[in-house]
């Protein structure tokens, strides 16, 4: 439910924003169109405002000369612009391509380390791929079976064959 | 004719074409260009009274909008902001200048000493353009931005850098030196039937 609007208010609101109530504050709007509606003096009191609004309405656009206007069109000719490094779309691309590469790069390097751990030390990481498998050369060996599966290499390999 | 009221699908339809200039797009910066050339070269020359210092505040504007869109917070209206950029350098260049704006109590002119008797509509217009250049600064600054560049009275506070009611009471007073004009004119109108 709206708070009453007092007859002192709405005429202040009149003689600061006139007969518009589009730019009455968004707060008091309601209330200032019902009192306006339900008060004859309030109605009489943004009637009387109306007529200074209808002449404001009626003052011309400024002019502006097409040679200024052109002057101003043409501001990015002539000024570059400021830009925060961060904002530029172009950088973002090198840099996520450079960091996914990097990521591409530790991971498989970290794989192929663990290869190599797993045929130093007797096929400890390859024991958790495949808890089964044996230690020493054979474990190695598997563990590079399982690797280069997961990479489907195995399939091109028979499509040689 | 003015338009006195932004549409919301107009407020946002600025803040992307501001968005797209940050992206260094020429043809939104252009739009922009289009849509607030008169009406900041309006409030430019009200402020400076000169209207080649008004073209340069104007250009200086654009050229800040152009360089710094990038920086633009979409908190407050692309109008309001660009408003503020204008009335900034404004004061900026009325400082160098070794002036002050008036001071809202500045005393008002009577307009009606400087102009003669206006009869019609036409007229009526004319004279009101030249009451509200009569007014003190800041009244006149406050019209402007609220009765024909249709920013709300927050956003015309925030402009002037002073609080609501300072605002209200600066639209009042220049509103009732307007309307004392125009009352004037029709009763000397009455006089000459």
């Amino acid at each position: 439910m709206k708070t009453p609007l007092s007859l002192e208010r709405f005429r202040a609101l009149l003689a600061a924003y006139g007969a518009r109530p589009e730019l009455w504050p968004d707060t008091e709007r309601a209330a200032a169109l019902a009192l306006r509606d339900a008060s004859v003096e309030a109605r009489a009191l943004f009637d009387e405002e109306a007529g200074l609004d209808a002449t404001l309405g009626a003052l011309p656009e400024p002019y502006v000369s097409p040679d200024f206007l052109r002057r101003l069109k043409e501001v990015p000719l002539r000024a570059p612009q400021k830009r925060r490094w961060f904002a530029l779309p172009g950088m973002w691309i090198p840099a996520v391509s450079w960091a996914f590469a990097a990521v591409l790069g530790l991971g498989l390097g970290f794989s192929t380390d663990a290869l190599d751990t797993g045929e130093a030390d007797g096929g400890s990481t390859v024991a958790t791929v495949d808890s089964a498998a044996p230690s020493g050369e054979d474990a190695a060996a598997t563990g590079e079976e399982d690797f280069f599966s997961a990479l489907a290499l195995d399939a091109l390999d028979e499509l040689e064959e | 004719m003015v338009s006195h009221s932004q549409h919301p699908a107009e407020i946002d339809d600025d803040a992307l074409l501001v968005l797209r200039v940050g992206e260094g797009d020429v043809a939104a910066y252009r739009a922009l260009v289009e849509r607030y050339a008169a009406k900041l070269s309006r409030f430019a020359e009200r402020l400076l009274r000169d209207g080649t210092e008004a073209e340069d505040v104007v250009q200086e504007t654009f050229l800040r909008l152009w360089q710094r869109a990038s920086e633009y917070q979409p908190k407050a209206r692309v109008t309001t902001w660009l408003h503020r950029i204008t009335h900034n350098l404004a004061v900026d260049r009325l400082r160098a200048r070794g002036r002050t704006l008036p001071l809202p109590e500045e005393e008002e002119m009577p307009v009606s000493a400087r102009q003669p008797t206006l009869l019609d509509e036409k007229r009526r217009v004319v004279a009101l353009e030249a009451a509200l250049a009569a007014l003190p600064e800041r009244q006149a600054t406050a019209i402007v931005l609220v009765h024909l560049h249709g920013l709300t009275g927050a956003e015309a506070a925030e402009v002037l850098g002073v609080g609501m009611e300072a605002v209200e009471s600066l639209l009042a007073r220049g509103r009732r030196a307007l309307k004392s004009e125009l009352t004037g004119l029709v009763k000397a109108e009455g006089g000459a039937a």
